[in-house]
This record gives C-alpha cells, structure tokens and sequence, in this order.
C-alpha cells in the first residue's frame, strides 16, 4: 500500500470530525490495509484508556473550606424571599387532599361570618343601612378617644417637657451653634445607620473579615 | 432548594442573590474535575487541594462580575489552569514559556519558544508515588510535558471540547490540536509494551 492513513485522520476518523467523503476513503482503506487497521486499534486502545480513567476526588470538607473564604452577600429582601420559600415549602400542602383539607379550614372563618351575617340580616328590624349607620359611628367614636388619649398622656409625660427644653435651648442660639449641632447629628445617624446595616445584612464571613473595623 | 435542574447559568444567579446553597452547588458540580485537572498537573494531593481551593475562592468571590458570554466550566478551569501554571513556573523560575508563545503558528515556532528542559525541570522524584496516579497510564501521563498534559486530561477525561481547551490555555486551536496530536503519539509510544 503506497499511501497508508495518517495518524491526524485516523484520529479524527475515531473522534468523527470527518466529512461523509473523507470518511468514505478512511473506511474503504481500513477495509483493504491491515497495517492502518493495526493502527486505529492501537489507538482506540489508548481512546478508551484514558476515558476511562476516574476523576478524582479532594478530601471531605473541601466545600466547607471554601465556603469560609467567599464572602456571600444578602440583600434583606432576598433573606426573606429566601425565608419565605423554606417556610412554604415545610407548611404547604403536598397532596391534592392535603390542599382539599387546608381550603376548608381556610374557608371555615369566612364562612361563619358569612352565617353570622346572613342571620343577623334575616332578623325582622334589622336592615344594612341601620349596621352600616350604627358600625360606622362607634368606628368614628372610638377613634375619636384613641387621639385623645394620645394627646393627653403626650401632654403629661417627660418628653413633652423635654422637647420644649430643646425648642428654647435652639431659639436662645446662634446659627454656627445650631449648624455645628445640625451636622453632628447627621455624622451620627450616618455613623448608625452603617453599623445597623453592617451587623444585620452582611454575611458572618464578611463581618469577621472586617472585625477590626465593624462595631 | 433543588437546583437538580438549574443550569449553571441559573445557579450563580441565586448565588448573586446570596444564596449559600446556590455556592455550595457551584461547588458540587465542579470539584472534581477542577480537583482532577489539577491533581494531574501537580501530582501532589495536598498541594492540588490548596489550589483547588484558591481556585474556587477566587471565582465565587468574583461571581458578580463573570460575563455569562462564556461558560462557567470555561471560566473556572481558565483559573484554575493559571493557578496551575503559577505553581508550575515558580517551580522552575529558568524557563521561558509553559505552552509556547501564543504568537506561535507552526510547531517549530512553538518549540522553539516553549521549553524544552522538561527532564530536569521534571525529573521522576517530583512523582506523587500515590496509589491514585499510580497506572502504567496515569504514569505516562505524568512524564508528558505540562502543555500536553493539560490538553490530553481537558479532553480525554474531562471531555472538555478543543475550542473551550484553547480559551482554558489561551492557545490558537490549531496549537491544541497539534499538542493533542504529539501528547498521544508520546502515550503510544510510552504505553507500546502493554500491547498483546
Ligand atoms: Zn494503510
């Protein structure tokens, strides 16, 4: 045989990376040549040697390990997506007569001020616009007394008096004085705000990393 | 949460969202073969699990900013393979190149610029005489030079295909192609004894 197959073909013939021509003259050669068959064999051989060679796995832990090193952020609202997935996921229903028996005890209060309603309505002197009339006015009365209750015990209490102190504190000062005052307190609500953010919203990984920092 | 079904892609959207179970998946999926690839270069369990660990650190700190252009499995085995190379060439500061220069376009271009010194920079006592890559195959494996290495495990046991190994190397296509071609031939020749 004058032209026997090149490695390169041979290899692409076994990993199929030939045209329908090209592998047409590979095959029609391997048919008729012993030499090139030897060949592709070997190094099928080798193919499968290395497929089958295992992966291999790092020690227990290695997860865990890695995890201490990443620092994973959570935004507050993906904290209680989050929560709220787990918790459904644990009380939800799995069953169709699981939902059937959680419907019902669902329904159940709506149906018994459904009942209540309807019976009170079926009373002789009773008509909706007298309820109407008599809900809305006790509705509007006790607000009424909640605010002035509220207002009273404001009236009475230490606070009152303490934030009169400060109004006549600030009318006795300066501008620089009320400026300087004005700033610190802003200083300090930044100041606050970051720690709160700080200790709620970052993950302990981050937190212990910039311990030396953080509040 | 199952992310059974999720593909990379969705995964590291949870984990963007903070999800340490969307982490712990990524993980998961890829230790053993970032472990493998690098267990194979290195030779050296211990040494291997510190970079596998380095690598994975390193990507999933740096989630927010991985383009999803390109596959995760590309990203993570690129830096792995850097992280590789790193240990490899401090190993023997004297050379030039591992793989050649990128530039590179015939064989003869890549030798000349890819080093050559592969008996004493990797002589047999730096073998890991463990069990795991201790097969007459795993051996040949061993004696391969890093580049021919890295693309025979990327393809043969990873089944990573050529193009996602040339961006993993950063190396023409055609230069892979050509390193899987010799790293083969040495394997044969390496492994004639064994046939019937
Ligand atoms: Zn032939």
């Amino acid at each position: 045989m004058p032209n026997h197959l090149t490695p390169d073909r041979l290899e692409a013939y076994i990993e199929q990376t030939l045209d329908g021509g090209e592998r047409a003259v590979v095959e029609s050669h391997l048919a008729t040549c012993a030499h090139c068959e030897g060949e592709l064999s070997d190094l099928r051989a080798l193919f499968e040697a290395l497929e089958s060679l295992p992966e291999l796995a790092p020690s227990a832990g290695f997860t865990d390990r890695v995890m201490q090193g990443v620092r994973v952020r959570r935004p507050l609202l993906e904290r209680v997506n989050e929560w709220l997935d787990e918790w459904l996921g644990r009380v939800a229903p799995s069953t169709n007569r699981g939902w059937a028996i959680a419907t019902t005890v669902a329904a159940m209060p709506v149906l018994v001020v459904a009942a209540t309603v309807w019976w009170v309505l079926s009373q002789p002197a009773v008509s909706a616009q007298e309820i109407w009339v008599f809900a809305s006015g006790r509705t509007a009365m006790t607000l009424a007394m909640g605010w002035e209750w509220t207002l009273t015990s404001f009236a009475g209490s230490g606070l009152a008096a303490w934030l009169t102190g400060i109004a006549q504190l600030a009318g006795s000062l300066g501008r620089a004085e009320l400026g300087l005052a004005a700033a610190v307190f802003a200083t300090m609500m930044v100041v606050s705000v970051y720690v709160l953010y700080d200790n709620l919203f970052r993950s302990n990984a981050r937190r212990i990393e910039h311990a030396s920092y953080s509040f | 949460m199952d992310y059974g079904k999720l593909s990379d892609q969705d995964v590291i959207l949870y984990a963007r969202k903070g999800r340490d179970s969307a982490f712990r998946e990524l993980i998961r999926r890829y230790e053993r073969p970032v472990f493998s690839v690098i267990y194979r270069m290195v030779r050296n369990r211990e040494l291997a699990e510190d970079l596998a660990q380095e690598t994975f650190i390193k990507v999933l700190n740096a989630l927010d900013r991985y383009n999803p252009k390109y596959k995760f499995s590309s990203w993570i085995f690129k830096i792995a393979h850097n992280a590789t190379l790193d240990h490899l060439r401090k190993k023997q500061p004297e050379t030039l190149s591992l793989e050649g220069s990128p530039h590179a376009e015939t064989q003869d271009q890549v030798d000349a610029t890819s080093f050559a010194a592969v008996d004493n920079a990797e002589s047999p006592e730096d073998y890991t005489h463990s069990k795991e890559l201790g097969s007459e195959i795993e051996a040949a494996i061993q004696r391969l030079r890093p580049e021919y290495r890295a693309v025979i495990v990327l393809w043969h046991i990873e089944g990573r295909p050529y193009d996602e190994i040339a961006e993993i190397m950063d190396l023409p296509l055609g230069t892979v192609k050509t390193y899987i071609h010799r790293g083969r031939n040495e394997l044969r020749g390496m492994l004639q004894h064994l046939r019937h």
